[in-house]
């Protein structure tokens, strides 16, 4: 079992960000793994790959909806996007800077961001999508 | 009666009383009208029969008033004959001027026996015709006849001389019939206006009772639905309009209260059931769902894993980096928590830093490992809290339900047992517990109660082990250790009690105790013997961390009046990584006070040179461990070595503990270790073994 269990906690009730949801819970727990057994140093690299594609398909498959029906706090969540990928944008400078760092970093920064972002930011847009009769 | 009338009438309901209203007023109008009407026909009709005879008297007197005058009976009796025409003539009577009978008409089927002439006969004498006369005149004027005839007198005259009297008398049947006509129609419209206006009262009195029955309606459907959202149209603007207006407003009034109400129950609920800081379940919830969770797994015959976690030197971050921060740190602490656990697992905050979590559904004891590892792994990731990245390691205690306990109480007790364990073995861990901990705990609980007590009666001893130098032998200091002479469990080592008097505080007295008996003793040695003999005592963790230090060992030096230079504090190399911001301070006001400072235990811990260079330290004590394997490890060979050699850069002295052998020694001292400490040499002895020995070399 992985390290972070995909559960109602990080789900916003829209089906397609969900499923986007666990599959940043799978890098992750993915990621730990690899730690834990020795693998890091290539992992991290793979993993910042995914992360990469991820945060551009999924940060921007959110905003797109979420500008399509006028969301009124999409200024706020597109600039907490923003925060993200500059954060990510640090850490990758880290990266090739002092790998042996990363490790705990990295790990600080995935789980931060699943608890701020994921749990809290998304969250709000939820109930906004469902009274739209997004699902 | 007024009052039973009264609690009627208010009883009765609305419409009755409004259809009561209207009917009794249309009532009393239409009766008075009728009296009125029937009365005025009434006089009408009597008043016109009167006047009708009073003139027929008036004629016949006129007509008859020759006959009279020349006594012709026959003539005034045809006179009258016309009055068979009128059919309500009974009689007429034609009296001379001594009221005898001139002349009679009597009606064709009239019944003569009562009429009061016909009871006197021919030879009556006058007077009493006089009498009859003047009974019929009296009974005459009476306007209400009752009786069944009406009676009309009128003079007749010639020439204005009355010669006689006329008497008529009439039937009363044709007025009778007519009175009663008037008043069969009267009623007749009286009831037809009474019905008119009955039918029209139902009508009308709903204007008032309909609106009125609408909102008891409304009311009454509130009360059973307990809806307080419905409302009540409004009939009008009228004062039932406002009394509508009214009600709906307290309608409203109650909505809302209702709502605020039930807002601060929820709101109540919450603070019952959560965590204030980390929104967490709290100790009631957890207790509930752990309850719950316990019946079902004893239907379905599964375990549940109850796992106690306590963040290891919580007290000492709040300490450091302010509450405010403590408070950040647990919040995040329980948002990852939340995060590794499935959402049927539960994970509550019991108090400060202390967290508990109930795994339902797991197979075996190895289960519940794996997820105290994963809790493990965790917090390895460091948190952030105000632009610092700060690590935090926890202690783990894990039961088993219902295997480790059957009641909620007994499971979060042992896992706190456990979990101390963990915590005693050296932090960063977890304990599955086993029976034999209950033991254990209540042991040590049974000890520091012990512990406490100890030192009042002098149950603890002062041991001293010599150190010597390695290239004259001689004898150059001791090391005091503490023994623990307990009455029942006899002689307990300080590895056992110290850590327990470490945690109750109790550390505190002990030390300050061995300082004063100590120095004492290092002063009596200097004052007999003369020889510098050091006396080194072991610091605590506890005394070091609240700066107790060198406040204690200043009042150790005044009150025995030791030379400084005679004491020497050990501290270990660990004690001052974990707290080398307090070291730090604390070493340099300890050198002020004259003394030397020692570090215990050197190797075991990973400070780096640079670190150790703040400090301002005198000696190095090499851990046992590496002298123990120094000839049969060519690793451990070389640690001594170099710390040797680093220690000499540093201008710092070596000690060597836990020297047993002959070997050892030699080797040592080649490598140019200046100070011996070990069995070999002398084992830890009393105060006065020690002084014996003083004794000895001094004179030898």
């Amino acid at each position: 079992m992985g390290l972070i269990s995909c559960n109602k906690i990080l789900t916003v009730g829209v089906q397609r960000f969900d499923e986007d949801h666990h599959q940043l819970v799978a890098i992750i727990n993915q990621l730990h793994k690899a730690f834990k057994s020795g693998e890091g140093m290539h992992s991290i690299q793979l993993a910042l790959q995914q992360l990469d594609s991820y945060t551009c398909y999924h940060f921007h498959a959110e905003e797109e909806l979420l500008a399509q029906h006028d969301y009124p706090l999409l200024e706020e969540h597109q600039k907490a996007h923003q925060d993200i990928l500059s954060r990510f944008a640090e850490l990758q400078a880290e990266f090739h800077a002092s790998p042996a760092a990363m490790q705990q970093n990295l790990m600080q920064f995935l789980l931060d961001w699943l608890i701020s972002h994921t749990k809290t930011v998304d969250q709000k847009y939820g109930l906004f999508l469902n009274s739209r009769g997004i699902y | 009666m007024n009052r039973t009338m009264l609690t009627y009438l208010a009883n009765i309901s609305i419409r009755r009383k409004l259809m009561l209203l209207i009917m009794l007023t249309c009532g009393l109008v239409l009766m008075a009208t009728t009296c009125i009407f029937v009365i005025k026909e009434a006089n009408d009709i009597i008043s016109t029969q009167r006047k009708d005879l009073a003139s027929l008297a008036d004629i016949l007197s006129k007509n008859v008033a020759s006959s009279v005058t020349f006594d012709d009976p026959q003539s005034a009796l045809d006179t009258m004959s016309s009055l068979t025409v009128k059919t309500d003539i009974i009689a007429a009577y034609i009296l001379r001027s001594d009221a005898t009978i001139f002349s009679r008409y009597i009606a064709a089927n009239a019944k003569t026996k009562d009429v009061p002439f016909e009871q006197l006969d021919q030879n009556s004498p006058p007077a009493d015709f006089q009498k009859v006369l003047k009974q019929i005149q009296l009974s005459s004027h009476q306007f209400l006849q009752l009786s069944e005839r009406f009676s009309m007198v009128a003079p007749i005259q010639l020439d204005g001389q009355t010669i006689g009297t006329i008497v008529l008398f009439a039937d009363l049947h044709e007025l009778k019939s007519r009175l009663l006509s008037t008043l069969i129609s009267a009623i007749l419209v009286l009831s037809l206006a009474a019905a008119a206006a009955y039918l029209l009262s139902v009508r009308l009195q709903t204007i008032i009772s309909l609106p009125i029955l609408n909102l008891v309606d409304t009311m009454r459907s509130v009360s059973e639905t307990k809806d307080f959202s419905l409302r009540a149209d409004t009939p009008g603007s009228d004062e039932i309009g406002q009394l509508y207006d009214s009600f709906n407003e307290m309608l409203q009034e109650i909505e809302e209260r209702n709502l605020v109400l039930r807002q601060r129950q929820e709101h109540l609920q919450e603070l019952a059931h959560f965590d204030t800081l980390t929104r967490l379940p709290n100790r009631v919830l957890f207790h509930d769902r752990l309850q719950q969770a316990m019946n079902l797994a004893l239907r379905s015959n599964q375990l549940i894993a109850v796992i106690f976690i306590d963040l290891d030197r919580f007290k000492d971050i709040n300490d450091t980096l302010g509450h405010r921060t403590g408070d950040l740190l647990l919040q995040q602490v329980a948002d990852r928590m939340e995060l590794v656990l499935r959402d049927c697992d539960t994970v509550a905050r019991l108090g400060g830093d202390e967290f508990t979590i109930f795994v339902q559904d797991i197979r075996s004891q190895k289960n519940a490992c794996k997820v105290a590892q994963k809790l493990l792994d965790l917090f390895e990731i460091p948190y952030c809290l105000d632009g610092q990245q700060i690590f935090v390691t926890c202690s783990i205690g894990i039961t088993i339900f219902p295997d480790d306990g059957e009641t909620i109480d007994t499971l979060l007790m042992n896992a706190d047992i456990a979990m101390y364990h963990a915590k005693a073995d050296g932090k960063n861990a977890f304990r599955l517990f086993n029976p034999e901990m209950n033991q254990q705990a209540s042991e040590r609980v049974a000890l520091q109660t012990d512990l406490r007590k100890a030192l009042d009666l002098n149950q603890l001893q002062l041991m001293y082990q010599p150190k010597f130098d390695a290239q004259t032998g001689v004898m150059i200091g001791v090391e005091a250790l503490i023994r623990w002479q307990h009455p029942e469990r006899g002689m307990i080592p300080p590895s056992r009690f110290i850590p327990l008097a470490e945690e109750s505080g109790a550390i505190q007295a002990i030390t300050e105790w061995v300082l004063s008996t100590a120095c004492k003793q290092a002063k009596i040695w200097h004052e007999s013997v003369n020889n510098a003999v050091s006396v080194a005592v072991n610091l605590s963790a506890y005394s070091l961390k609240r700066n107790k230090a060198p406040v204690m060992v200043q009042e150790a030096l005044e009150e025995t009046g030791l030379p400084p230079h005679l004491l020497e504090l050990e501290l270990t190399e660990s004690m001052l990584i974990e707290n080398d911001q307090h070291a730090e301070e604390t070493l340099h006001d300890l050198k002020k006070l004259g003394i030397s400072i020692a570090i215990d235990d050197f190797g075991t811990g990973y400070s780096s040179l640079s670190y150790l260079h703040r400090f301002p330290i005198d000696a190095l004590k090499i851990d046992r461990s590496f002298v123990w394997n120094m000839n049969r490890s060519d690793s451990d060979l070389a640690i001594v070595v170099a710390i040797i050699a680093m220690a000499h850069s540093l201008k710092l002295t070596v000690v060597a503990e836990g020297v047993e052998t002959e070997a050892q020694l030699a080797s040592l001292k080649k490598n140019g270790c200046e100070i011996i400490q070990g069995y070999l040499l002398g084992k830890p002895t009393t105060a006065e073994n020690i002084a014996s020995n003083l004794q000895k070399k001094k004179s030898r």
